[in-house]
């Protein structure tokens, strides 16, 4: 017996031929037995084909959804109050509103001092309900759920807001825009419509059509008066023209959006302070605003037609000028402050970087990214990315069992040939690899088809340029269009599973294979 | 015998079907010295296979001792046993005696790739020359579905050979031939014992194959009744 030398070329040369036999066997077996060989291969090639297109599909939707959220209203990060419930976010969760973050103008430096913010967006969230001389028989209280925000700084970091009706608010000025649900949900409920206070009669370029028949008896409105909800504090009524009604282009769903204030009327409503101090209100704005609420609609709610001046005198009166001179709007209560990052890759960095200074000064905030902000709407990429994989599992689990199966069989049925390799020499682990090494050619060859097909899916699709109905898919899109991604990680990820699972399916053959004996080949029948 | 290259003593081997034992070998004592060409009769169910599987350490005995080449290899592991099978035994089976999807000149190759320290022109060498000797040469890319009875039995012959091993076992080689193929087939085996010294040791129920033998062996219930 020559004996085997560890390393050097002789060894080389011993892995070089030993696979190349492997190799050489296993592709002419598959050849041989086309028709199984076929079977596994279409089934690795389907389930490489739903697993890439799939996982394409997902990445670009949740890359989509980020740049529609981060985008179009979350920015990069937010910085919240530490107190926050853990379950709060901006979108999916409406009911919940976000504390204060204490000490604001201290984190608000430590923010304007970090090197990576671009920009940064005092905001508040909250609900208000609306006082509405209630016509209409359904008991609904009229909430509205509006954004208090610069307007002017909003529109320069989200630019996503399309006016219906109306204009946008101008810097310093009080007043609100309606989300057009909002204006349609009012109207269906209150039957009064609500309108720009610059132009009231533009209504009929945006009447719903329930009010079609009978223009005489509709009631329109060019103000709101509305309260904060607050479990915390008390709130203040107050009264907020509408300057305009509007759309979002990026964030529609479910038929709902919100409606945005200018921040100060919020901190009003909610009673928060403005940014120069607290507000005072004289005796008479005291009981004004505790006027019963008839009373208080009798002065506001009316035809507007031939009551132009009534109208502006009565606000006169009535709306407590909020926008106070020299207000520094990023001084006054903030629940939410918004960063926008030059770098957006860049987040983790940092949120690590503002924890830390938060903690160092002891400020009670924190700050969470856009899927955390974003709730339950973020979580949708992550739920269809596990449906997927269920499915993906299911298919290469059938193809498991298949290829177990196929293996199996074939093993046997060839275990006279298998156990007279053994007699002439092969060690037992040679079988084992045999098997091994046809499977994988099998994967190889079958599962890279697959990818491409995959790729040439994904390719296809996104040259379609499929449009997106309104809706929900329009913020899953990411913009109007659905743009599949597919990236080297993807292509590694499918790399691995396929590998996985064929070693997997291999085991039970092989070890079937491993146990055949020379024997086998002269056992009689 | 001065010189064994094989000796068994009291060899035995007992099946079990279910808890019945069936003695096949009852102690065997046997000396096969080099270069001997000699045959294993007897009835059917003496014992044949059985003891000619042992010597081929394709099986385990039950009891004694087969030594090769003056060493015991009863206990040996499976690995070495395989690489003893490969590297000092050929076989020449029945039937199934080659891998159907290789042609003649991989198939006679196989053993030397297995040996893995062969450089391809080695190989080369080796086994044309024992295609050559088997007169397989216009049949070389054939593969066994399209070779005769008689073409598989020497393609398997050059296939045992081509390792230089020094004992050949071949259990009823020429069972599935007639007896022309099968005289043939005897033929070249002797002219190979004859060239290389190379130990066959066969089993047959065939008169007309028996007559080749230089030393006959006879086996009756499991037990040794000639030595020839
Ligand atoms: N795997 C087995 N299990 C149980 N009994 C066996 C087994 N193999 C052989 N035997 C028994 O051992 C005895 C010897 O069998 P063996 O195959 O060695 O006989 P043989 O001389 O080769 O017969 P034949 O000439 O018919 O080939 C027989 O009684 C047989 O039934
Ligand atoms: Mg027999």
């Amino acid at each position: 017996m020559k004996s085997e030398t560890a390393g050097g070329p002789a060894s080389g040369r011993a892995f070089l031929t030993h696979t190349a036999l492997l190799f050489k066997i296993a592709w002419r077996n598959i050849w041989l037995h086309r028709g199984k060989s076929l079977i596994i291969g279409i089934i690795l090639l389907t389930g490489t084909v739903v697993m890439t297109v799939g996982n394409a599909t997902i990445t670009g939707m949740d890359k989509g959804l980020q740049k529609t959220l981060v985008d179009g209203l979350l920015g990069d990060l937010m910085v919240i109050a530490q107190s926050t419930d853990e379950a709060w976010a901006l979108l999916g969760n409406m009911g919940k509103s976000a504390d204060l973050i204490p000490d604001f103008e201290k984190v608000r430096d430590v923010v304007t001092n970090d090197p990576g913010i671009m920009k940064f967006l005092p905001m508040d969230f909250g609900m208000f309900m609306a006082v509405i001389q209630a016509d209409s028989a359904s008991g609904q209280p009229p909430f509205v759920v509006p954004l208090g925000v610069q307007y002017e700084r909003y529109l320069e970091m989200f630019s996503n807001v399309a006016i219906v009706k109306g204009r946008g608010l101008r810097p310093g000025e009080s007043g609100i825009l309606l989300h057009h649900t909002t204006a349609d949900r009012l109207f269906k409920t209150y039957g009064s419509i609500f309108s720009p206070v610059d132009d009231p009669y533009a209504f009929t370029n945006y009447l719903p059509p329930e009010a079609g028949s009978n223009l005489a008896s509709v009631i329109i409105s060019t103000d709101l008066i509305i309260v904060g909800i607050s479990d915390k504090k008390a709130t203040l009524d107050i009264r907020v023209p509408i300057i305009g009604i509007y759309s979002n282009q990026r964030i529609e769903f479910g038929g709902q959006g919100f409606d945005l204030i200018d921040i100060q009327s919020y901190r009003q409503g909610m009673n928060y302070t403005l940014g120069d101090e607290e507000v005072k209100l004289s005796a008479s704005e005291n009981a004004m605003l505790n006027m019963d609420e008839n009373a208080l609609f009798a002065s506001f709610s009316e035809n507007v037609s031939g009551a132009g001046a009534v109208l502006g005198d009565v606000k006169s009166l009535m709306v407590k000028k909020p926008a106070v001179k020299a207000v520094d709007y990023d001084r006054g209560g903030t629940e939410i402050l918004a960063l926008r990052l030059k770098d957006r890759r860049q987040a983790e960095e940092v949120r690590g970087r503002l924890t830390k200074a938060f903690k160092e000064k002891n400020l009670k905030a924190k700050v969470i990214d856009w899927r955390k902000a974003a709730g339950t709407l973020a979580n949708m990429a992550s739920v269809i990315r596990i449906a997927l994989f269920v499915f993906v599992g299911f298919v290469f689990f059938v193809a498991g069992i298949v290829i177990v199966n196929t293996l199996a069989m074939a093993t046997m049925e060839r275990s006279s040939e298998l156990g007279m390799m053994r007699a002439v020499g092969a060690q037992r682990g040679f079988l084992g690899e045999m098997l091994l090494t046809e499977t994988f050619l099998l994967a190889v060859f079958f599962g890279g088809i697959g990818m491409v097909v995959g790729a040439v899916i994904v390719k296809i699709l996104a040259a379609a340029q499929i449009q997106s109905t309104p809706g929900l898919l329009v913020l899953v899109f990411g913009g109007n269009v659905f743009n599949p991604l597919m990236g080297l990680k993807d292509f590694v990820q499918g790399g691995i599973l396929l590998t996985l699972v064929t070693l997997l399916s291999v085991i039970y053959p092989a070890r079937l294979a491993q146990s055949i004996t020379p024997l086998d080949a002269v056992s009689r029948d | 015998m001065s010189n064994p290259i094989l000796h068994l003593s009291g060899v035995t081997k007992d099946y079990w079907l279910g808890k019945v034992k069936v003695p096949a070998l009852r102690g065997i004592d046997l000396e096969i010295g080099k270069g001997e060409f000699m045959s294993i009769k007897g009835p059917s169910g003496s014992g044949k296979t059985t003891l000619l599987n042992i010597i081929g350490l394709i099986d385990n005995a039950t009891g004694g001792s087969v030594l090769l080449d003056g060493k015991d290899v009863t206990r040996e592991t499976d690995k070495n046993m395989t690489r003893l099978r490969l590297t000092k035994i050929g076989f020449i089976f029945q039937t199934f005696n080659l891998i159907p999807v290789f042609n003649v000149i991989e198939n006679v190759e196989f053993p030397l790739l297995l040996l893995k320290d062969r450089t391809p022109a080695e190989r080369r060498r080796k086994t044309m020359e024992l295609i050559d000797a088997v007169g397989l040469r216009p049949y070389v890319h054939h593969r066994p579905n399209e070779l005769s009875g008689g073409q598989r039995q020497r393609v398997a012959i050059a296939r045992a050979l081509v390792t230089d091993p020094e004992i050949i076992l071949a259990d009823e080689p020429t069972a599935n031939l007639d007896s022309v193929t099968g005289k043939s087939i005897l033929e070249a085996m002797k002219e190979m014992n004859e060239r290389r010294q190379t130990t066959f040791i066969f089993s047959t129920h065939d008169a007309g194959v028996l007559q080749y033998a230089r030393r006959i062996v006879e086996i009756h219930d499991g037990l040794l009744t000639s030595r020839g």
